[in-house]
Formats: C-alpha cells, structure tokens, sequence
C-alpha cells in the first residue's frame, strides 16, 4: 500500500510541475507575508499618526491569521482536486485500481500535510514582526498541516460536485476567523470557536509571542483534529460508497 | 418563454446546491461585523464588502456551474433543443444577479435602514454583477480545472479592483475611469451622497460599454467553447 501511495504521490508532484497552480498558490502566501512584513510596520505608523489605536499589540493575532491562510489554501486546492476528479468520474477507474479508494484519498491527503509543514515556516520566516524561536513553532507548523487535509476532507465530505464545493468554500473561508472572534469579542459566547481546530495552531502561536512556553493548546489541537478528521471521514465513507 | 423556464431551473439549481445558504451565513456574519466595527467606519466597510463579495459572487460561482455543466455533458444534450446561448447567458446572469442582488440588499437593509439611496446603489450591484458574471463566463471556457479558474479570476480581479485605491484615496488617476468597477464604486458611493446627473450618465455609459464588450466576447468565446470542447 505505502508503494502504491507513493508512486501516486511522485506521480502528482509530476502534475504540479506541469501545472503551476501549487506554485501559484505558494506565491500567493508568500505574497501576503510579504504584505505582512513590509505593509504592516507602515500600517502601524500611519494609524499611529492618525488615531490611538496602536497596531503593534495585534501583530502575533495578524500573523497567525496569515498562517492560517496556509493549511486554508492549499486544504481546498486539493479539495477541488477532489472534486474535478469526481466530477470527471475519475475515482471510479482509482478504485479499481490496486490502490482501492481509500489509498487514494489518502494519498490527496498526504501531499497537502508535506507541503503546508514547510511552507507554514517560509512564512514565519518571512513576516519579520513577530518573534519566534524555532522548538517552539515546530509543534505549530506540525498542527498547521494537520488543518490542510482536514480543509480537503470538508470539501471532499460536504460537497457533491465542484459548485457545491465553491459555495462550502465561502463557508469555510469564515471558519479561519475563528480565532479573530475569540480575540476580539470578550462574550463568553465567543468561546464556542474553540470547536474549530483552525482555533488552537492560532491560539498556540499567539500564546508562544507572549512567551507562554506550554503546550496544551497543540494537544487540544490535535485531539479536535482527530475527532473531526474521524466524523468525516465517515460522511466521506457513506458518501463514494 | 423559455428563458424563463430555464432561469427557474437555474434558480433552484442554486438554491439545490447551497448558494443560497452559504450566502445567507456569509450575510449573517458581515452584518455581524458591520454591528461590531465603529460607527464611523460603517458606511465605508459595507460598501467595500457589498463591492468586493456579494457583487461579485457570479464571476465566482458560474465557473464552478459551466465547468461542472461541461463534466456532466449537459451542452450536447441542452443545444440539441431550440435553447440559444443567448439565452443561456441571459439566464446565467440574471439568477446569479438575483443573489447578488437580493443579499447586498438584505445586508444595506439590515444595516442602514431607509437611510440610504436604493436606485444608485441597486443600479450598482446589478450592473457590477452582470460585468463580473460574464467576464467568469468568458475564463471557464477556457480552463480545465476549478483550481485555474480560480486563480485566472483572481490575477483579474485585481486589475478590476485597482479603483479601491482611489476610493481609499491613496492614489488617484483619470486612468481608473475607464474601468467598469470605478462607475460602479461612484454608483455604489451614491447610496449615500447625492450623484450628479453628469455622474449617473458617465457609470451607466462606461459600464454598458464594458458589459456589451464583455456580453459579445462571451457569446463568441462560448460558441467556440460548444464546438471544439462539446460537440467533438
């Protein structure tokens, strides 16, 4: 089984290199980390002049924001993947392979983890407002990209085809605000985001620019991950079976 | 009429597919925010949401639905009958300008009460919405995959939405008047300031110019489209 995913796998790196979408998507956060790291000093600045609201305090809030926009991209590139695959009827001729369908999704699954461990540490090291040391952002690249399959798994589970998929996508988009509404509204009501595992690697990070040095919040993480990975992936069960 | 009957068909296939639910819960939250965010940044925030989002939620959504049309071989099956691509386009911009239309109406609605001209500002999103649906019409023909889609659209969006840094005053230029998107900001900005006559005339002008050009460009490229991707 392992051989078979990773000839799958070699062969969708095969498919990214001729198709510059995951490279365009890399861009795209590097873009925006670089946005972080020469816009927002400004941004600080300029409201600094203008009003009293001092920017500075919510950088590690921004940054995690821009962290999260990792796992939430590449997640659903994949998760379209999945779908035009659908749609095309392609898993159909996947699961009579030796491969059966559930290598393949896992194989749709690994590739999302690999490449949001590392690109999750291009941007943190890129950004520049922040500080950050290096045992302690591994634990938060590590839930990260746990976040990017779980993204394609959403996809994969929820949406019928690629239109159902684009309107799940909307929704998904504000499920990355999560920690945004924890941070900013003081209602115990807010607390209810905690449910989203998009929460901890965002509330851990911000925690760790604090100087907080523990680690509950990757364990919590990765406990609510699984639970959500395992509810889904029963719905995705029922749904190609 | 037959373009009535496929826009119904159109409409509860949107509605089938959750369009109308994930607008609703996006809706929910913007107007969650508007209530949130200072007072004196309302005005400006709900007009660059309504711009940047509902308004341009066709360009978005009518890849996914010509793309998957495609897959699912609709094409040969639907040409074979009277239907004309005109009414086929006519039918695509008009149910996903209706969402447009009916969520940035509920958002303004909620949010600024009658405080606020309707007759600019509907004016506005059905003329950005109708430029926007078409133009994501004229790039799903041409791609193969939702994720190129996605990423066409957004290289060109950011082209459209370059008179955002005039409407934030950052940097000014005749040159963004000749986009579509800076009429519909000024239309869009009439919601709440009273528009000049010469205003009015200059949006609608400049828009229907862009949306005939764009109108035409999609009609040809879809009939390319059905002959060397569909009928082959």
């Amino acid at each position: 089984m392992i051989r078979k995913i990773v000839i799958l796998s070699a062969g969708d790196w095969k498919n990214i290199r001729r198709d510059p979408l995951l490279i365009f998507s890399m861009f795209g956060i590097l873009l925006l980390a670089g946005l972080v790291r020469f816009g927002l000093p400004e941004l600080h600045v300029f409201l600094g002049n203008h009003t009293t609201f001092n920017l500075q305090e919510h950088f590690p809030l921004i940054v995690s924001l821009v962290l999260l926009m990792t796992p939430l991209m590449v997640g659903m590139l994949y998760g379209f993947v999945l779908l035009d695959e659908r749609d095309e009827g392609m898993l159909l001729y996947y699961a009579v392979t030796p491969l059966t369908k559930f290598g393949y999704l896992i194989c749709r699954l690994v590739l999302p983890v690999i490449v949001t461990f590392f690109l999750s540490f291009a941007v943190v090291l890129f950004q520049g407002v922040v500080d950050w040391n290096l045992m302690a952002f591994i634990p938060i690249a590590c839930l990260l990209a746990l976040q990017a399959p779980l993204i394609t798994m959403v996809m994969a589970s929820l949406a019928s085809n690629k239109v159902e998929g684009l309107a799940l996508s909307k929704v998904i988009n504000l499920s990355m605000l999560a920690p945004l509404i924890d941070y900013t509204i003081k209602h115990p009501i807010a607390h209810l985001v905690m449910i989203f595992p998009m929460y901890w690697p965002a509330h851990q990070f911000i925690s760790m620019s604090s100087g907080n040095e523990s680690f509950h919040s990757i364990f919590i993480g990765i406990i609510l991950t699984v639970i959500w990975f395992i509810g889904l992936n029963r719905v995705f069960q029922r749904k190609i079976g | 009429m037959r373009v009535l009957e496929l826009l119904k068909m159109d409409v509860q296939f949107q509605l089938r597919h959750g369009f109308y639910y994930a607008y609703a819960l996006v809706t929910a939250f913007y107007i969650c925010l508007l209530l949130l965010i200072p007072e004196a940044f309302v005005q400006t925030t709900s007009v660059l949401i309504v711009f940047t989002d509902p308004s341009v939620l066709g360009f978005f959504f009518v890849g996914g639905l010509v793309l998957l049309e495609r897959d699912q071989s609709i094409f040969s099956t639907l040409y074979v009958t009277p239907l004309r691509i005109h009414e086929y386009l006519i039918s695509k911009v008009s149910s996903l300008t209706f969402l447009a239309t009916a969520t940035s109406m509920f958002l303004f609605l909620v949010i600024h009460q009658a405080s606020f001209h309707v007759v600019p500002f509907l004016l506005a999103v059905i003329l950005c919405s109708t430029f926007f649906t078409l133009l994501g019409v004229n790039v799903a023909v041409r791609v193969q995959t939702v994720n190129t889609f996605l990423y066409i659209s957004a290289a060109l969006v950011v082209v459209f939405y370059l008179p955002l840094i005039n409407y934030f005053h950052l940097y000014e230029s005749p040159l963004f008047y000749i986009l579509p998107t800076q009429a519909i900001l000024l239309l869009m900005e009439g919601a709440f300031v009273q528009l000049s006559l010469s205003t009015y005339v200059y949006a609608v002008v400049v828009s229907i110019v862009w949306i005939s050009v764009v109108y035409a460009w999609a009609y040809q490229s879809f009939q390319q489209f059905l002959k060397e991707k569909c009928f082959t």
